[in-house]
């Protein structure tokens, strides 16, 4: 890959690494820390990706495996948390903070799936290879983080999967 | 609006700040196993100049008893020393591990304030890692001997001006 079409991936995909690493860890910072390991692998990767689609999904599947390092790592279990994980930035009216809220406060698996279904419209079996589970486990998942967020918000819509 | 585009408005704001994005392009500059990192592995005290936190520890001066201290304006004194003032006003010196071995997927790798080290080949060779960087304005020596989950690593941190300080780290297998 060139430094330019580096570049490129960076360009589009920042984003979205970044987030499928703040739905698991709910850190700035750690996620920012993800997203420049994720796109280290990429510059260190000789994988030879078939199309954008694969590419795209190669990113997600690494930020959710180094999510769950940092989740793991020595240094997180013992640190002391300084900040807690408001992003004031995203919100901008009382329903977007409603359902920030309700959705940081899912457990992390819960959190992810619904991210990658519900903004990358990830189908389950896509959701079941990026996170290594079986696709009736991600259905649970789903299923479960709707549950929980229909106490507070309007369900939302379960649509195509 | 549906939920889900309620959904989409409120995660699309989420972005990554502008400086790690510069970053992370200017990574095509050195693709060595040695990285620089990012804020996480500054550690939690690392660039604040006034900082509130609490910390609870057991140790020999609470008889073992667990305690909780509110600490404040914390101040770093090299990269694993920072000056506290706890809530009576006295000092406190806090010792920060900063420099620990993880284990990543079979491999050993060193984490420095701001930087990691593959040093699984030196631990299965010799049985020991000698490290050296810097780190917020000194230099860093370590040695790192064990496993990857079995690790010592001994620190000596040096300003320029002829200060030293030497720390030791250690982790051993967690029991059960």
């Amino acid at each position: 890959m060139t430094d330019e079409e580096f570049h490129g991936c960076v360009e589009r995909y920042a984003d979205t690494v970044f987030r499928v690493a703040f739905q698991s860890l709910r850190h700035r910072a750690d996620a920012e820390d993800v997203m420049q390991t994720v796109f280290l692998r990429l510059c260190e990767s000789r994988t030879p990706f078939q199309g954008e689609d694969h590419l795209r999904h190669w990113l997600i599947r690494v930020a959710v495996n180094e999510s769950r390092k940092v989740l793991r790592s020595f240094w997180r279990r013992r640190r002391v948390e300084l900040e807690e994980w408001q992003e004031p930035a995203v919100v901008e009216n009382t329903a977007q903070q409603a359902l920030y809220q309700a959705v940081m406060a899912l457990p992390e698996k819960y959190r992810v799936s619904i991210y990658l279904h519900y903004y990358e419209g990830y189908t389950v079996r896509e959701i079941a290879q990026a996170m290594g589970a079986k696709p009736s486990t991600v259905q649970t998942w789903l299923m479960r983080a709707r549950d929980k967020l229909r106490g507070e918000l309007i369900p939302l819509e379960e649509g195509t999967i | 609006m549906t939920q889900q585009e309620l959904y989409r408005d409120t995660f699309s704001a989420l972005r990554p700040s502008e400086a790690r994005v510069q970053e992370v392009m200017d990574m095509t500059n050195s693709k060595t196993r040695r990285r620089r990192l990012g804020r996480r592995t500054l550690g939690a005290l690392a660039a604040c100049a006034a900082l509130c936190l609490m910390v609870v520890g057991a140790n020999a001066a609470t008889g073992g008893a667990v305690m909780e201290w509110v600490l404040s304006v914390v101040e770093m004194e090299d990269p694993f020393r920072a000056g506290a003032t706890l809530e009576d006003g006295s000092g406190v010196d806090i010792v920060l591990q900063r420099a620990w071995v993880e284990d990543r997927d079979g491999r050993a790798i060193l984490v420095m304030p701001g930087e990691e080290v593959d040093i699984t080949q030196a631990l299965e060779t010799d049985g020991v890692y000698h490290y050296q960087g810097t780190a917020e304005g000194w230099t860093l020596r370590a040695q790192v001997t064990g496993t990857a989950e079995d690790w010592t690593i001994t620190v000596e941190a040096e300003d320029g001006s002829g200060q030293q300080e030497r720390y030791t780290f250690t982790a051993h297998p967690e029991e059960g």
